[in-house]
C-alpha cells in the first residue's frame, strides 16, 4: 500500500527525519510511537502534503504512485486521509456541504458521477452513527464551536465518509477523555478491512488499548528504531522512552 | 488660449455628452451649472476622493457600440419589472401602478455634489418609484447598458407612511462595455414604513459607475440597503442616510469581488440626528489581482441623540499579492449615552483552512471559493430577499470559475 524509503527531511534548515523507512500493506495497522519531537507529525504532515518541509532525499510510493509528486488534493483522491492533530474550525462552511464537494471532487478526479443527493444524505446518517455524532454537528460549519472530542469524532465521520484506503491519525487521542476515546477508536475498528491500513500516531500506550496493532514502530530522532507487537507498547508504557534512547545511541 | 487653460475636467467630459431631452426648470439648472462651474475633478486633496481617481472618464468613448450581454440578468421572478436601456425607459412597457417614468418637469432634488449636478443636467431618464400601502410589493428597475454609452437616470424612491416596498436597481452591462454610469437616487422613509433596497453592479469591466443615494428616515422606519459591486472598472457608492425621527432602523449590507484593475469605493455616512435609534452596518468583500478597493464609514450621533446603537463592520480578504484595501471607519459622537463600535479588517485566507480543505480531495480553487463564500455568506444572510442572495451568491461562484 506505502512504502516509505529512507526518507530525510527539513523544515527551516534543521533536519527532522533521517532515513525513515516503512512499509505498510493492507489489512494492516501500524503504530508510531516515539518521544517528543521524535518526528511523529512531520512523518504525517508529509505525508498529507505540508508544503513547509523540504525533502531532501528518499522516496514513497502509495498505491505504485510516487506520492511525494502528488498534490495534497491528490493524494486524498488516491486515498490517503489524515485524522489532523488539531481539527481546524471554519466558520461559515458546513461540514455536509464541503465533504459533498470533497467526495464529488474525489469521484470527478476517478472519471465517476457526482454522488446524488440521496445517496449522500443516506451515506450521512450511516456514517455519523459509526462515531456516534449528533446529526446536527454533521451539519454544523466544520469544527466550530466543537468541544474537543467532538472535532476528533468528526475527524473520524469525514474518514468515513470518504472511505480511504491509507489513514494516518494523527495523536488523534490526544485531549480525549476515556468516552471520546472509546467511541474514536470504536469507529476506526468499524472501518477496519482486509482492502485498508491505518498508521496509529501517538505518544501513550492508551489507545492501543481499543486500536490493536499489529506492528509497532518506535520513532526516535527521525528514524525508526524498534519495531515490534502490540507488546512494544505495553513495554514503552512501563518504562518510558529513555531506554529506547539509550540503547540507540549504544547501537 | 486662456479658454483652454482654464478649462476643467469637467468642462471636457461635458463636451462629450447630451443635455437633457428632460423639462428641467431654470432654478435647478442654474444651481447645477454653478455648482459644475466651480468644480473639477475630485483629486487626492479632497478627503472624500483620496483613494479613487475619476480622470479615465475622460478616455471612455460614447461611441454606442453595441455590445448585448450573453447571459440572462433579471434577479427577481416574482418583481414588477421596468427596463431602462441605455439610459433610457424602454418604450412600450406597461404601467406599473406608483411608478412614474414621465414628467412635466423634473423634480427639484438637489444637492451640490458636482456629480449630482452632471446627473441632473444630462438626466437620460427620471423614475419615481412610490410605495403606499403595506403589501411588500417588489420594483425591478433593469438598467441595460448594451452600448458604451454615458447614462445618467435620476431615481426618486418614496415609501409613504405605514407603506412597504422592495426595490431591486439592478445594473447589468457586457463584460466588455465602457460606459458612465452616474446615478442619483433620492430616497424618502415615511413614518412607519419599511423599505428595502437592493443594488447590484455587475458592470463592463471599463465601465465607471458613480452613484449616490441619499436618504431621509422618519421617525419608527426601518430602512435596508444592500449593495453589490460586482464588476466594473470603477464603481463608486455614496449613500448617506439622515435618521430624522426617533426609533428608526438602518442596516447597510455591502459584499463585493474584484478582480483585474477593478476600483470599488464604498462611502457610507449614517448621520443619527435623533434619540433612540439602532443602525448596523457590514461590509465585506475579495479583492484580487492588482484590484483596489476602498471603505469610509461614517457614523454621527448628534448631540442629544442619546441611546443609539451603532455598529459597523468592514473585513476584506485579499487573495493576491498585488490588491489594496483602504479602510476608514469614522466615529463622530456627540451624545453621552449611546452605543457604538466599529470594526476594520484585513487579511488573507486561512492557510491552516485551505490545506484542510485540500487533504479532503478539494482542489486549492475549491477550497479557496468555499471560504470566501462562507466568508461573504455572512452578509447574504442579512439579505432577506432570497432571489437576490441566491443571483449574487451564483455570480460569487461564477467570479471564481472565470
Amino acid at each position: 500500500m506505502i512504502e516509505i524509503k529512507n526518507l530525510h527531511a527539513n523544515i527551516e534548515g534543521k533536519e527532522i527525519l533521517k532515513g525513515l523507512t516503512l512499509t505498510v500493506n493492507a489489512g494492516e495497522v501500524h503504530a508510531i510511537m516515539g518521544p517528543n519531537g521524535a518526528g511523529k507529525s512531520t512523518l504525517a504532515s508529509i505525508l498529507a502534503g505540508r508544503e513547509e518541509y523540504e525533502i531532501t532525499e528518499g522516496e514513497v510510493t502509495f498505491e505504485g504512485a510516487d506520492l511525494l509528486d502528488l498534490s495534497t488534493e491528490e493524494r486524498a483522491h488516491l486515498g490517503l486521509f489524515l485524522a489532523f492533530q488539531y481539527p481546524v474550525e471554519i466558520p461559515g462552511v458546513s461540514n455536509v456541504n464541503f465533504l459533498r464537494t470533497a467526495i464529488n471532487e474525489t469521484r470527478e478526479a476517478k472519471g465517476e458521477d457526482p454522488i446524488s443527493a440521496k445517496e449522500f444524505m443516506a451515506m450521512v446518517r450511516e456514517k455519523s452513527k459509526i462515531v456516534e455524532l449528533d446529526s446536527k454537528l454533521a451539519s454544523r460549519s466544520v469544527n466550530e464551536g466543537f468541544s474537543g472530542g467532538e472535532k476528533k469524532r468528526n475527524e473520524i465521520f469525514q474518514m468515513a465518509m470518504l472511505n480511504p484506503k491509507l489513514a494516518v491519525l494523527d495523536e488523534t487521542d490526544s485531549g480525549l477523555d476515556i468516552d471520546a476515546l472509546r467511541i474514536v477508536a470504536n469507529g476506526v475498528n468499524t472501518l477496519k478491512s482486509a482492502d485498508n491500513a491505518s498508521i496509529v500516531i501517538t505518544h501513550y500506550q492508551r489507545l492501543l488499548d481499543y486500536i490493536v496493532p499489529d506492528f509497532v514502530h518506535v520513532l526516535h530522532d527521525g528514524k525508526i528504531v524498534k519495531t515490534g507487537n502490540k507488546d512494544l507498547a505495553l513495554e514503552l508504557e512501563e518504562k518510558g522512552y529513555d531506554w529506547i534512547k539509550e540503547e540507540t545511541q549504544v547501537g | 488660449m486662456e479658454e483652454v487653460l482654464t478649462q476643467t475636467k469637467f468642462d471636457i467630459l461635458r463636451t462629450g455628452l447630451r443635455p437633457t431631452a428632460l423639462n428641467i426648470s431654470d432654478a435647478l439648472k442654474e444651481k447645477a451649472n454653478n455648482v459644475l462651474n466651480y468644480s473639477d475633478f475630485p483629486t487626492r486633496k479632497n478627503e472624500a476622493w483620496k483613494y479613487t481617481n475619476v480622470n479615465g472618464l475622460n478616455k471612455l468613448v460614447f461611441d454606442g457600440k453595441n455590445i448585448p450581454i450573453s447571459e440572462p440578468f433579471t434577479i427577481a421572478n416574482r418583481s414588477k419589472k421596468i427596463h431602462i436601456t441605455n439610459g433610457q425607459v424602454s418604450e412600450g412597457q406597461s404601467a406599473i401602478p406608483g411608478v412614474k417614468t414621465s414628467w412635466d418637469v423634473l423634480p427639484e432634488f438637489f444637492t451640490d455634489d458636482p456629480f449630482d449636478a452632471l446627473n441632473a443636467l444630462y438626466c437620460t431618464s427620471a423614475i419615481q418609484v412610490e410605495f403606499d400601502d403595506s403589501e411588500n410589493e417588489t420594483i425591478e428597475l433593469i438598467f441595460e447598458n448594451t452600448a458604451n454609452s454615458a447614462i445618467f437616470p435620476r431615481l426618486f424612491i418614496q415609501c409613504n407612511k405605514g407603506a412597504k416596498g422592495t426595490v431591486i436597481l439592478n445594473f447589468q452591462g457586457a463584460e466588455q462595455n465602457a460606459s458612465f454610469i452616474n446615478v442619483s437616487t433620492y430616497v424618502n422613509v415615511g413614518e412607519n414604513a419599511n423599505l428595502s433596497i437592493h443594488k447590484i453592479q455587475k458592470n463592463g469591466a471599463d465601465t465607471f459607475d458613480l452613484q449616490r443615494e441619499y436618504v431621509d428616515q422618519a421617525a419608527n422606519s426601518t430602512f435596508t440597503m444592500n449593495t453589490f459591486p460586482l464588476s466594473g472598472r470603477l464603481t463608486r457608492n455614496d449613500l448617506k442616510i439622515n435618521v430624522n425621527g426617533n426609533n428608526c432602523e438602518t442596516f447597510m449590507n455591502g459584499a463585493y469581488t474584484l478582480k483585474g484593475k477593478s476600483h470599488c469605493d464604498n462611502h457610507t455616512t449614517v448621520d443619527h440626528k435623533v434619540a433612540h435609534c439602532y443602525s448596523k452596518e457590514l461590509y465585506k468583500g475579495v479583492i484580487d489581482d492588482r484590484a483596489t478597493n476602498v471603505f469610509n464609514g461614517k457614523v454621527f450621533v448628534r448631540k442629544d441623540a442619546q441611546k443609539i446603537n451603532a455598529f459597523q463592520s468592514n473585513a476584506n480578504i485579499l487573495l493576491s499579492d498585488t490588491g489594496t484595501v483602504n479602510s476608514k471607519p469614522e466615529l463622530e459622537i456627540y451624545a453621552d449615552d449611546v452605543k457604538c463600535s466599529h470594526g476594520s479588517t484585513t487579511g488573507q485566507l486561512d492557510d491552516e483552512a485551505v490545506f484542510y480543505l485540500r487533504s479532503r480531495g478539494l482542489s486549492e480553487k475549491a477550497a479557496k471559493e468555499l471560504l470566501v463564500k462562507a466568508f461573504l455568506g455572512e452578509v447574504l444572510e442579512e439579505v432577506e430577499n432570497e432571489e437576490v442572495s441566491s443571483y449574487v451568491e451564483a455570480q460569487i461562484e461564477k467570479h471564481f470559475s472565470a
